[in-house]
């Protein structure tokens, strides 16, 4: 009897996994005929009426996603979520800084983004929401000295550098990093940084070094680096302040708490400094902005 | 057939991280059930104590008592998550910015909330012993802590093994909560590989396997345990070489029947 049922059982079990395999691919069939098809003529946010349009919570793209009319929104507390809604077919897009949907769109080619721009076809924002900048403890005299080094970077070098990032995290070679710093013969002290490490191509880990790579700091993390936009800015900025780069990884919403409880002293985190956050922390000047879209399956 | 490939790669390109993730995750696990059930014991046996005559010793014991209670209602009633967020990022925050060691904070937040749950296993466990027995040890002189060591808690370990194993069960997986303050344990790892190529539900498939084979192991280990605890299914209480019909032998078998 134990024999029969446990057959049974694992014959189910077969058949679901065949079953769901096989309604995977139709469903997105289906959708490319119909939503998605549509989607992709999108010249304006005006376009995506009606639409399962997606963003993380608790971003200024929650609040972007209500400038769209008649949409059927939705929020994940997690970026990496967003991707994974979209691939399941639970949304037909999700908002998104173009640095990252144009490395999430070379990484898988199943999917592109409508390539908004703000303030005119795009979202409605201001530098607070899509730049980003370097967030420090109130009242912290680091602020001046790194807002001084940032004004020293050249647009076009934080354009191409977002270009390499975005390639790099794509797994392709670029050469040598074009935001170039000699790292001090001695050190006055430490810069601790927070980030994700988990936001391509800002932050994101890897288990062996790219090129221009650093280790994360910490009790566990040995063998583990990270890369990116953000990473690079960070240790430009502690070059040029004399300071030994330490980079520690930590969720987003431990970010704020970790740089005022002084655990780190700056969070370089592709963080946009809005004026809820501006409450809690100290924000540099912006050392990127972007552009949101929105991305879709093609 | 895609699949199959996809999970072979994740397998032989991460083995170092997963294989980490696998020892953290127990790590945590053992040791916080381990800790978690010695603090249960120390808790169930305090409650269970009658009260002294003293009363100094007695206005103490309800003390102890109550900060027990809270203990155990606090720890039992918040989500291990959150426990870890306030313990982690309260601690940062009390001391100006230094923070606990990763590990052994985890190992610290898994005893404690495993502690709340063993102390009622483990008073269930005592309350559940036959009156008769403490009646009998003290019929024969025992006291009050003779009878505890001697009698009950040997007893008690038994009866409450399918409970621990359980806790034991539920630790492995939930410490993966506890990636939120970063610790590295298995579904750390996870993330990171899912971040890094974008494979999530081949990724997620291998943690799953993984998490079941720990947690399967372990039930089979503690099953096996119980069955060494129990002895033999036939004994003899009482032998005698002259008189078989004097001998008292037990059948569990028969006795079951």
């Amino acid at each position: 009897m134990k024999k029969l049922v446990s057959i049974v059982l694992a014959a189910l079990l077969i058949f679901s996994f065949a079953a769901c395999s096989n309604n995977g691919t139709t469903d997105t069939e289906s959708q490319n005929q119909s939503g998605v098809a549509k989607i992709a003529d999108a010249k304006s946010i005006a376009d995506l009426q009606g639409m399962k349009i997606a963003a993380q919570q608790g971003t200024f793209h929650e609040q972007a996603l209500s400038q769209i009319k008649d949409v059927q929104k939705s929020t994940y507390p997690k970026f990496a979520d967003l991707l994974v809604a979209l691939k399941s077919g639970a949304i037909d897009g999700y908002i998104s800084e173009e640095p990252t949907a144009l490395a999430e769109t070379l990484n898988d080619s199943t999917l592109t983004y409508l390539p908004f721009e703000n303030n005119t076809t795009g979202f409605t924002a201001g530098k607070e929401d899509v730049g980003i900048a370097i967030a420090v403890k109130k009242g912290s005299d680091i602020k001046d000295k790194i807002d001084s080094v940032l004004s020293e970077i050249p647009e076009e070098t934080k354009k191409a550098l977002m270009e390499q990032m975005v390639k790099l995290a794509n797994g392709q070679d670029i050469g040598e990093i074009v935001l170039k710093s000699d790292a001090p013969e001695t050190t006055t002290g430490t810069l601790k940084v927070g980030m994700e490490c988990a936001y391509k191509p800002f932050n994101w880990s890897e288990t062996s070094a790219s090129v221009g790579a650093v280790p994360i700091s910490g009790e566990g993390k040995e063998g583990l680096y990270t890369n990116g936009y953000d990473v690079q800015i960070a240790q430009y900025v502690a070059n040029k302040l004399g300071l030994k780069l330490e980079i520690y990884s930590i969720k987003w919403e431990s970010l704020i708490p970790s740089v005022n409880s002084g655990t780190v002293d700056a969070v370089v985190a592709g963080m946009s400094p809005t004026a809820e956050r501006a409450k809690e922390v100290d924000f540099s000047q912006t050392y990127y902005e972007s552009n949101l879209v929105v991305i879709i399956k093609k | 057939m895609g699949f199959l490939q996809d999970v072979i790669t994740i397998v032989k390109t991460y083995y170092p991280q997963l294989l980490k993730g696998v020892g953290n995750t127990l790590l945590l696990a053992l040791t916080g059930t381990v800790i978690g059930l010695a603090i249960g014991l120390l808790t169930g046996i305090i409650r269970t104590t009658p009260f002294s005559k003293n009363a100094f010793f007695r206005t103490l014991h309800k003390i102890i008592n109550a900060v027990i209670a809270v203990y155990i209602e606090v720890f039992r009633g918040t989500p291990m998550m959150v426990q870890a967020m306030v313990i982690y990022w309260g601690y940062a925050f009390a001391t100006g910015g230094k923070t606990l060691a990763l590990i052994p904070s985890g190992i610290l937040i898994v005893s404690i909330n495993t502690g709340a749950y063993m102390a009622e296993i483990v008073r269930g466990g005592i309350i559940s012993i036959d009156k008769g027995q403490f009646e009998g040890a003290m019929s024969i002189g025992m006291n009050h802590t003779q009878t505890m060591f001697k009698v009950i808690i040997p007893q008690v370990m038994r009866n409450i093994l399918p409970s621990v194993s359980n806790e034991f069960v539920i630790n492995i997986k939930d410490t993966s909560v506890l990636n939120v303050i970063g610790v590295t344990e298995l579904y750390y790892f996870s993330i990171i590989i899912q971040t890094q190529n974008y494979k999530t539900f081949q990724t997620y498939s291998i943690i799953c396997v993984l998490y079941f084979i720990m947690t399967f192991t372990v039930t089979r280990i503690l099953r096996f345990a119980e069955k060494k605890l129990d002895g033999k299914d036939n004994y003899t209480v009482f032998g005698s070489q002259s008189c078989p019909e004097a001998e008292i032998h037990i059948d569990r078998k028969e006795a079951a029947e």
